[in-house]
Order: C-alpha cells, then sequence, then structure tokens
C-alpha cells in the first residue's frame, strides 16, 4: 500500500494547497519528512484576522480564516508553567517550566511564516495591562516580534493594523516592516498612563514609509489624559457648536481641513467622561458622510494646526 | 417551492453527438493487462492525448496504447473515471487547480471515499503520471478532507507515516491534539 511519503511532490503541494491551516500544523507534526517538506513549500494560512489580546496573566489569541473557520486559544501562565485552553476545545495542555510568552510566540510566527501572499484583512494588538504593571507582557512579545519581522523575506501584508501602543519604540519596531502598499487603515492606540512629547520623536516617526503611503485611507491616533482638554481648547479656541451626548457625558469635536491640497480632513474628539482622545484622518467623502448624516459638528475650515498634532498625520 | 440552487454551478455534460461513433482503443498497463477505452476518454490525460495526436498525425493506426507506469488496478480506476468525465470542459479542471476549495460532484465522491487510502494514493499518482488534472483536483481534495479535523496520530495511521514522531515540540504544541 501507498504512503501518503511516497506522492510526487507536486501532489504533495496540492494536497497541502486544499487543507486548512490547522490541519497543515497537525499534518506537519506527523513525522521529519512532512515537517521538513512542509516548512519548505510554506501552503499559505489564508489568515484573514488576527487580534492579540496582552493582559499580565494571559495572551489570547483570536484567529480567523478566509474560509471563515476561526479559533481562540488562550496561553496563560500557571505556577510551574504554561497551560493553553483553545475555545470549545475538549483539550487542554499543560507544558511544565514552559513561558506562556514563548509558547505563544512560536505559535504566532509559525502562523505569519505560513501568511506569505495572502493580505491579512485585519491585525489588533488589545492590552488590557495596567501600564505599571511589572508583568506586563507586551514589550517583550513587541520584542520578539520586531525580531521576527524584520528578517522576514517579505514584508507583511496587512490592510487594516489597529495597535495599542505604550511607547514610541513600539511603533518604530512593528510598522517600518509593514507592507505599506496594502495597509489602508491604521489605528493607534496610546493605552499608557500619561503620554509625554519629550518621548516622541518626530522625526523618526517621520521617516516610516507606512505613514506617507498614498493607499492609507484612515488614520487614527487615539489617546487618554486628563489635563489635555483645556490645553485644545487654548490652542482651537471654544468650541463653538452644540455638543454630542454621549455615554452621560459629552463627546466634542472638532473637525480640520488638511491642507490646501489634501483630501484628507483631521477630526479631532474628545470623549468627556473618559478623557479620552481621538485623531482620525480621514478621505473627505468618509467625513462628508458622517457631517451629512446629522451630526452636530462642523467643519472648521483651513485652520492651522499646531504641529505637535500633525506629527502622526498619514500625509 | 423553493428555486433549486446552484443547479448552472457545473455545466451539465452535453449529449454525445450521435455522428461520431465511439473510437475504442486497447490500452495496456505495465503489468500487462489489456483494458479497452474510448479515445475521447482519454484525452482527458494530457500525456496520452499527446501520444494519440502523433499517431493521428502520421496516419499510423492505434491498436494499442501502453501505459508503463500504471498497474492494471489502478489503470481500470483511471479509465472509469475518464469515461464518466469524457464530456467534461476542460478550463474547469485547469481552473479549479489551485483553489483551497472545490467542490466534488457526488458520483467523484462516491467513487473516491469508498477506496482505500492506499488505492486513492495510487489512483492520485497515475493520474499524475498521465496529467489527468480533473482527477488529481479531485483525488487531492478528497485526501485533504480525509485529513480535516483528525488529530496527528490519527493522521499517521490514515496516511501510513510509520515513523513515530519526536517529543513534540513545544513551539508548534497549540496546533496539536
Amino acid at each position: 500500500m501507498s504512503s501518503l511519503l511516497e506522492m510526487p511532490d507536486l501532489v504533495m503541494k496540492l494536497v497541502l494547497g486544499k487543507l486548512d491551516y490547522v490541519s497543515v500544523q497537525r499534518l506537519r507534526k506527523t513525522c521529519r519528512t512532512l515537517r521538513n517538506f512542509i516548512d519548505d513549500v510554506k501552503p499559505e494560512s489564508n489568515l484573514s484576522a488576527f487580534r492579540i489580546l496582552f493582559t499580565p496573566k494571559y495572551l489570547r489569541f483570536f484567529i480567523w480564516f478566509k474560509d471563515l473557520e476561526n479559533l481562540q486559544i488562550e496561553y496563560i501562565t500557571v505556577d510551574n508553567g504554561c497551560r493553553i485552553v483553545p475555545e470549545g476545545g475538549e483539550y487542554q495542555w499543560f507544558f511544565e517550566n514552559s513561558d506562556f510568552l514563548d509558547i505563544a510566540f512560536g505559535d504566532a510566527k509559525i502562523l505569519l511564516d505560513f501568511t506569505n501572499s495572502g493580505k491579512i484583512q485585519k491585525f489588533s494588538f488589545d492590552s488590557m495591562c495596567p501600564p505599571e504593571t511589572s508583568r506586563n507582557p507586551r514589550p517583550w512579545f513587541l520584542d520578539r516580534l520586531h525580531g521576527y519581522l524584520k528578517f522576514r523575506k517579505n514584508l507583511l501584508k496587512i490592510k487594516c493594523l489597529d495597535f495599542a501602543f505604550l511607547d514610541q519604540q513600539e511603533i518604530l519596531d512593528v510598522l517600518p516592516f509593514l507592507e505599506p502598499r496594502t495597509l489602508e487603515n491604521l489605528r493607534l492606540e496610546f493605552v499608557g498612563d500619561k503620554i509625554k512629547r519629550q518621548s516622541f520623536r518626530t522625526r523618526k516617526l517621520s521617516k516610516i514609509k507606512i505613514l506617507n503611503s498614498p493607499q492609507m485611507e484612515n488614520f487614527e491616533f487615539h489617546f487618554r489624559q486628563s489635563d489635555a482638554f483645556d490645553k485644545l481648547t487654548e490652542i482651537f479656541g471654544e468650541i463653538s457648536f452644540s455638543d454630542t451626548q454621549y455615554m452621560n457625558g459629552y463627546k466634542r469635536h472638532w473637525f480640520f481641513a488638511y491642507s490646501e491640497n489634501s483630501d484628507n480632513l483631521l477630526e479631532i474628539t474628545f470623549f468627556e467622561n473618559y478623557k479620552y482622545y481621538a485623531f482620525d484622518i480621514n478621505k473627505k467623502p468618509k467625513i462628508a458622510e458622517t457631517l451629512n448624516s446629522g451630526s452636530q459638528a462642523k467643519t472648521s475650515g483651513h485652520e492651522p494646526l499646531d504641529p505637535r498634532f500633525t506629527t502622526f498625520c498619514a500625509r | 417551492m423553493a428555486p433549486k440552487k446552484n443547479s448552472a454551478k457545473r455545466p451539465q455534460p452535453s449529449t454525445p453527438k450521435p455522428s461520431a461513433p465511439a473510437r475504442i482503443v486497447k490500452v495496456q498497463s505495465s503489468d500487462g493487462h489489456i483494458l479497452q477505452a474510448d479515445v475521447r476518454a482519454l484525452l482527458l490525460s494530457s500525456t496520452l492525448a499527446a501520444t494519440i495526436k502523433g499517431y493521428d498525425d502520421e496516419n499510423k493506426p492505434l491498436e494499442k496504447l501502453e501505459v508503463n507506469n500504471v498497474v492494471g488496478f489502478t489503470l481500470k480506476l483511471v479509465l472509469e473515471w475518464c469515461e464518466k468525465h469524457k464530456e467534461d470542459d476542460p478550463a474547469i479542471a485547469q481552473a479549479e487547480k489551485d483553489k483551497k476549495n472545490i467542490f466534488i460532484p457526488s458520483w467523484d465522491r462516491h467513487f473516491l471515499t469508498k477506496l482505500p487510502m492506499g488505492n486513492l494514493f495510487d489512483l492520485i499518482t497515475a493520474a499524475y503520471h498521465l496529467d489527468i488534472t480533473g482527477l488529481i483536483n479531485y483525488g487531492c481534495k478528497t485526501v485533504a478532507n480525509s485529513a480535516k479535523g483528525k488529530s496527528t496520530e490519527e493522521m499517521r495511521e490514515l496516511f501510513g507515516i510509520p515513523e513515530p514522531w519526536e517529543q513534540p515540540s513545544t513551539s508548534t504544541a497549540t496546533w496539536d491534539d
């Protein structure tokens, strides 16, 4: 009787091309020959979206594939090792003396390694770590990710990136290694305690190609800060339109034409309850839709912007 | 009554042209078995089509085709499949070659899944040697479908992979069960 191992290489490639990602990975573990062959061929994962949630005690991966299959896996740190819990599965694994981050990163790396020609529709990094926590897994994970992206044979193709960050270096570690021609939406969220001007080197950021890419349709920069609202009103003056009710507080909008020649508009939103700020750069038609749909915000015309707020602009 | 879905998904085989009587030739397997087949069915194999064209171009009578790398048992299966698909549009098989998800018609699903895995591998290998794209596609998809949801150990058993694997490496732990 023939074995799968005796099939011609081309046939093996076709079989792998018709297998789902998890089955490929299980097949990869059956024997050395297949592992080497699969690592060589790297059948496309068909990864559609990938979300990583960081907390001090566990990491959770949310993985969606193009054929609508999805996976959720939790990597939990326990006293003497790591516990892995896939959602809905009857199995759990325990690895003694293993670090949950090592295992999680290993899985993420393989998943990204098998995503070569495909474009990831959405990639999100979410954080539920208090900024001061000593057990924050983000810096370690992002450092490893940086090492991986730097030596990847091609740039990772992502259409929409949602990136929660703690300092500028995290942005610099990831953004330059993404394919600028595919990124259309970028959302950066500062999840630290207080944003410090001196911790941002605008010259370094301006060198990131992706921020100047003509493909970029939407760019958002969000942060939370208790004392920024007074500064904003100092710069832009008192807001002169009625505020929108939002979760028992106010949601305030400013709109600015970004420059004489640009299609883009800058939208600044302040959520009073949360002391939360959102800087969004959108193509004009999208903003026009918002305005026409009954929002009470208004465009303030070609007003010059304070340079510190244009640091992160897409164009 | 609900409208029929997917009725236009695959083109229906056209009725055979009454003017062209079937041209039957003998096909010999590597172990000497002699089978008979309609030339139109054999044309699904690019390899055999080239040989047949060679005979026709030189106006030589085609009495027997020799297939040196396929045994009789497997060749019989190949010819049965080709006979069933001799009216197919070859462009469809070509288009499905690199697709992950392809639809296997019920006749083919029944035909392929009833085979033990070893025979299926032989059939796919024969289809590869004879270059029959449609059979390769359905065969590979059938193998892929049978692997779906199986654990590493079950796959080893199903696919006849003898070598026991070393201790699972932690870096890929999650994808195993």
